[in-house]
């Protein structure tokens, strides 16, 4: 790097314009430290709430799966940035259900064992030299990380630490709220609880101040897990259930988070936050069959909850890349703000010389800039769902 | 088990209920004796001149009406009698009727075994004198006892004659001698039509051979000769009039009844009497009466017997007269389980020819009632046919109907005993009438309801009414709880109508593809009915019984002592189902009053009400397991690979679709659960608005026609304060004590409980 700034000084050494010479070194600078600062803090942070064992490992790895399959029209590339083991066993795992040749309604056991789960989980998302999407052909230079962090219910009811978690979420872009879809939907919701609904809400209510500090805008995402039962009852003319049931399932997150969103939704709150939800399925060609407690059973435990195969007997997960498109969207409204920020002048909204000299220099160079991050983000528009299938915007305008 | 057991039986239960009969007709001439008071104190007031009673109360005095209750008192103990009789009878009786010359005679010689001496059946003209009661006696030998009627029977019998030919009174016997010394032809001379010619013949016998008969009145004879039994019960021996070995009898005229022994033909006969009649037509008075006493009073079934002309015989308007007054005279004694038809088939050889065409027409018309046990064509001389196939067939049929035959005459009875119950209760009322009204002259009614009145109505009556109206109106936002957990618990256990694995498997090993579908196909049908079965009866289980509480409590509130105390005006009864009491005691009794209507309206609402969600529910179930029906079960699997794995697949496959109609179903009612919430409330409030808010058609308010009321029947509402506070006239205490007397007594205490 040191080197790097040398050469720049002396390219522009013999240029009477020092102050044009100063504001391009500063740029260098400030995307070295980018980098340097990386180490320690990732450019966007995702908090994923939820209870144990309601499935946010399982639900990051179909979201990586499907994210480059999705996103093919664009040069954006996600990586694993650190090896997490339990992120590849959770996907070996929903794959392996299908290896063997299933037949519709045969019973699937899930695994009751509890999986080592992770603390955080990072993705590096690059931009590709081609459309060959080529990991190893990636523009050099800054990339963007993507950190994942699990908060699993107990730790957000028992926490001591209070200004560990502020400052957890205060570092948050995006809050990802994962559902059990079974345990809402199921029984007139008698099992919800186990959704750790009471201890999410009080955890955000407690502890969100978007008046007071610096990251005040995020985004809410209400992430409904395992729908494949609702989704193929929606589909289905012959059910009762037919083209409403993801809306009802909609509609139950607003009703058993009613509180949540009533927070969001307050006039002084509801410019900071974006809402979502976004109903996944997880595998696909799995669905929920039925419990086998007494109808007097307060408490439902995994080796309880059936499941069965579906028609179509495949690992095929559905819309798990939303929560990420969502997220990356909601980024990349700052990240524009950013640049124009840096690119243009305030006042008289023309480019700044320095931006276009630094960007050419970045081009020869075959760096990444900040503007092939804005360009390639945006044609994520055209990945996004919304209005289909209980997918909703409730507030905000970043996403749109 | 031999018919003969099976009368046994028969008789000894009859006569187990005996005891019992007697000691309810010793309850009820118990009961009947406590108007005697009543005759006594009716004829008091109405010859005292000097008390000065409201003229309301003295329309009431004279309506009441003893004579018809005392009618109708003989004519129930009587009934009580014959029944009593009949059950200490040691024999099952049926009568042989029928018009002159149809058979009786034969079949029962038949049956009997007896010749013509004992049982006159001459070919020529009709020979029967007397009735016969023939008994079987197993191992017994003949034995006739006759019974002779008493003088003063004969009297009755002659006199009866004489008013027939002559006119009524026109000529009065006044002793049994006089009857030798009639002057026949004077009578000749007096006779008032043709039609009576053949009356004055039988008469003419009466008295020409009074000498012959006279010698036996008023005794019984016992006979054993044949010969000789005929004298008794036979008009002639048979020979054809004119010849010289023809012999004329005239005992028979005074001949009450012949009671013969002997023991049948047909073995297995068991304790059975066979009742002979008089030939319908026979131009002796009184020979109809005289066939349904026998049969209303000494029988327990009957044959109608007939024998078709050759050529011209059908089944003419006296057949129907003879069915139609049959009909009429035992409509409620269950005519179709002891009534028996036999039509009599001739041979060639006989001086009557073969009807058997004859026969078959009338069968036909026959078929077509409905009242009668059994009926066949039969030649009443063939033994075997007599009989092993008819008598036979009437005994089987007959020992299998008459516990159906007692009961009918239990209901007839019991009938008999509720009409002099209503009769009973009529009186009561009318009591009361005079109560009510005299109450008004002997204190002020008004100031004694008045002073309490605020206390009773607003804070106790009415609000307890409306607090109840409030507690429905809470409750009908809810789900309707015994509903919703009916519905659950059926959604529940429906898993149950799977049938086993191991089970289809088994039936799947009988069969290749074909039969695996068809295995598969009629579970689903099998699961598809018994699960829609489940939910028929809900308005029966569910809703009946809670509409039945909701009366019980307004029972309750009506009449109980912190609420309106009704059940002083009339009080609830114990032997009957509470919620009944609205309508026996408050719409029927309490509010009768023309003015009262909308009270009475609004009970009638109540008391009529019902729910039901059979129709809706049995709609939604059709609409959920629409999955369970074959020609839309699309998943069907193909069901190829083992049996065991055939098994499976179909088992998947039922449980998921009924699994799944359970869940849609669970969906689609949910929406319901408060519906009979809501409208048992709008019921309530309904009642609540008819008894609070007056129609426009009564200046009244409704509060003033409940005071009333209130104001009618203070005596009994607050009889103990009452009493206390007021002295009543002598009177009025004796009515007062009368009316508790009767009162004691229900429907219960007049009708039987066997």
């Amino acid at each position: 790097m040191a080197g790097i700034t040398k050469k720049i000084s002396g390219f522009f050494k013999k240029k009477s314009n020092n102050k044009i010479k100063e504001e391009i070194v500063q740029e260098a600078v400030q995307n070295i430290s980018k980098t340097v600062k990386k180490i320690t803090e990732p450019d966007i942070q995702v908090m994923m709430l939820g209870a144990r064992r309601v499935g946010k490992t399982s639900v990051l790895a179909s979201m990586i799966n499907q994210f480059n399959n999705v996103t093919d029209g664009t040069n954006l590339i996600l990586t694993k940035e650190n090896s997490a083991r339990a992120i590849d066993d959770a996907l070996d795992s929903m794959k392996s259900h299908f290896l063997n040749n299933p037949s519709y309604y045969d019973e699937v056991r899930m695994d009751t064992l509890q999986t080592p789960g992770f603390e955080y989980f990072d993705l590096r998302l690059s931009i590709a030299r081609s459309v060959s999407k080529s990991h190893e052909d990636t523009k050099r230079g800054m990339s963007r990380i993507i950190r994942f962090k699990d908060c699993a219910g107990e730790w957000i009811s028992n926490y001591t630490n209070k200004e560990e978690i502020s400052m957890e979420i205060e570092k948050s872009d995006v809050i990802i709220i994962a559902i059990d879809s079974v345990l809402l939907m199921e029984k007139n919701r008698k099992y919800n609880k186990q959704n750790a609904v009471e201890n999410v809400t009080n955890f955000i209510k407690e502890n969100l101040r978007p008046q007071e500090g610096a990251n005040n805008h995020k985004m809410v995402l209400f992430v409904p897990l395992k729908c494949e039962k609702y989704y193929w009852q929606d589909k289905n003319k012959e059910s009762i259930y037919y083209g409403r049931r993801m809306n009802e399932l909609n509609q139950a997150v607003k009703e058993e988070y009613h509180e949540l969103f009533s927070f969001f939704q307050k006039p002084n709150y509801k410019q900071y936050f974006d809402v979502a939800i976004l109903p996944i399925l997880t595998i696909g060609g799995i669905e929920f069959f039925e419990f086998t407690v007494d109808k007097e059973a307060k408490v439902v435990g995994s080796e309880n909850i059936i499941y069965h195969y579906t028609k179509k007997t495949a690992f095929n997960p559905k819309y798990c890349e939303q929560p990420l498109i969502y997220t990356l969207l909601f980024e990349y409204k700052k990240i524009r703000n950013e640049y124009e920020n840096k690119a243009y002048n305030k006042n008289t909204n023309k480019r700044k010389i320095t931006a276009t000299i630094w960007e050419w220099i970045q081009d020869k160079c075959e760096w990444v800039k900040d503007y092939d991050y804005i360009s390639e983000m945006k044609k994520l528009e055209d990945c996004i769902k919304e209005n289909v299938d209980g997918i909703e915007i409730v507030q905000g305008s970043s996403i749109r | 088990m031999s018919i003969a057991n099976d009368v046994d039986i028969i008789i000894q239960r009859r006569n187990e209920k005996v005891e019992i009969i007697r000691k309810q007709n010793e309850h009820i001439e118990e009961i009947c004796s406590g108007l005697n008071k009543l005759q006594e104190q009716k004829d008091k007031i109405l010859n005292n001149n000097k008390l000065k009673l409201s003229n309301e109360s003295l329309e009431c005095i004279q309506q009441i009406d003893l004579h018809s209750f005392q009618l109708k008192q003989a004519k129930l103990r009587e009934a009580f009698r014959n029944i009593e009789e009949r059950f200490s009878r040691k024999t099952i009786n049926i009568a042989v009727i029928g018009g002159a010359r149809q058979g009786k005679s034969k079949l029962l010689q038949t049956i009997s075994g007896l010749s013509n001496e004992v049982i006159p059946a001459f070919d020529t003209s009709d020979c029967t004198g007397a009735t016969s009661m023939i008994k079987n006696v197993k191992g017994g030998t003949l034995r006739a006892d006759i019974i002779f009627k008493k003088e003063v029977d004969m009297i009755q019998c002659v006199q009866k004659y004489l008013d027939e030919i002559i006119g009524k009174d026109e000529k009065r016997i006044s002793s049994f001698k006089e009857i030798a010394s009639l002057d026949i032809d004077e009578i000749k001379g007096k006779i008032a039509s043709d039609a009576q010619i053949a009356r004055l013949e039988h008469l003419e016998k009466y008295i020409k051979y009074f000498d012959e008969w006279s010698l036996y009145v008023g005794k019984q004879v016992t006979v054993t000769e044949p010969e000789e039994i005929k004298t008794f019960v036979a008009q002639h021996n048979g020979k054809s009039e004119g010849s010289p070995d023809r012999e004329d009898y005239y005992k028979y005229l005074a001949v009450e009844k012949a009671e013969i022994s002997c023991e049948f033909n047909y073995a297995d006969a068991g304790k059975i009497v066979l009742q002979d009649t008089i030939g319908l037509g026979d131009t002796s008075l009184g020979i109809e009466k005289a066939m349904l006493d026998t049969v209303a009073k000494d029988s327990d079934a009957a044959i109608i017997i007939k024998r078709p002309e050759v050529g011209t015989g059908k089944f003419d308007s006296d057949d129907y007269e003879l069915y139609n007054k049959l009909d009429k005279n035992f409509k409620g004694r269950n005519m179709g389980k002891w009534l028996f038809w036999l039509i009599n088939e001739t041979d060639k050889d006989t001086i009557y020819g073969n009807n058997h065409d004859r026969c078959e027409a009338v069968e036909a018309k026959i078929r077509k009632f409905t009242g009668l046990a059994g009926h066949d064509i039969v030649n009443v001389a063939d033994t075997e046919e007599v009989n092993n196939q008819f008598l036979h067939m009437v005994l089987s049929t007959l020992t299998a109907n008459m516990d159906a035959i007692d009961r009918g005459l239990v209901t007839d009875l019991n009938n008999m005993a509720a009409s002099l119950h209503h009769e009973y209760e009529n009186i009561q009322k009318i009591i009361q009438g005079i109560l009510t009204s005299e109450v008004k002259n002997i204190i002020n009614v008004t100031e004694f309801v008045d002073k309490r009145w605020y206390s009773f109505y607003n804070q106790k009556l009415m609000r307890k009414l409306k607090e109840y109206r409030n507690k429905w109106k809470e409750e009908s936002g809810k789900k309707c709880e015994p509903f919703q957990k009916c519905i659950e618990n059926i959604l529940e256990d429906a898993k149950k109508c799977v049938p086993d694995i191991n089970e289809l498997e088994e039936e799947l090993k009988g069969g290749g593809d074909h039969g695996v579908t068809d295995v598969y196909k009629y579970h689903l049908d099998k699961m598809r009915t018994d699960f829609t079965e489940k939910f028929l009866d809900i308005d029966e289980e569910i809703f009946d019984k809670m509409i039945n509480e909701i009366k019980e409590d307004i029972v309750n509130i009506f009449a109980e002592d912190d609420g309106g105390r009704m059940k002083y005006i009339v009080p609830v009864d114990e032997n009957l189902p509470r919620a009944e009491w609205l309508s026996y005691a408050v719409i029927d009794q309490i509010f009768k009053k023309d003015i009262y209507r909308q009270f009475k309206t609004a009970f009638n609402v109540l008391t009529n009400f019902k729910l039901t969600v059979r129709g809706f529910l049995m709609h939604k179930v059709r609409f959920c397991s629409q999955r369970l029906e074959s020609e839309n079960n699309m998943n069907r699997p193909d069901f190829l690979g083992s049996t065991s794995k055939q098994a499976n697949e179909a088992y998947k496959n039922l449980y998921v679709g009924i699994k799944e109609t359970c869940e849609e179903l669970d969906e689609e009612l949910s929406g319901i659960y408060t519906d009979p919430n809501r409208i048992f409330s709008s019921v309530i409030t309904e009642f609540y608005d008819r008894l609070n808010f007056s129609s426009v058609i009564e200046r009244m308010g409704a509060e003033g026609l409940w005071k009333s009321l209130y104001y009618e029947n203070c005596p009994y509402v607050w009889g103990e304060e009452f009493n206390d506070v007021n002295e009543m006239s002598d009177i009025y205490s004796e009515w007062e004590s009368l009316k508790t007397e009767l009162g004691k007594y229900s429907k219960q205490d007049f009708v039987i409980n066997i």
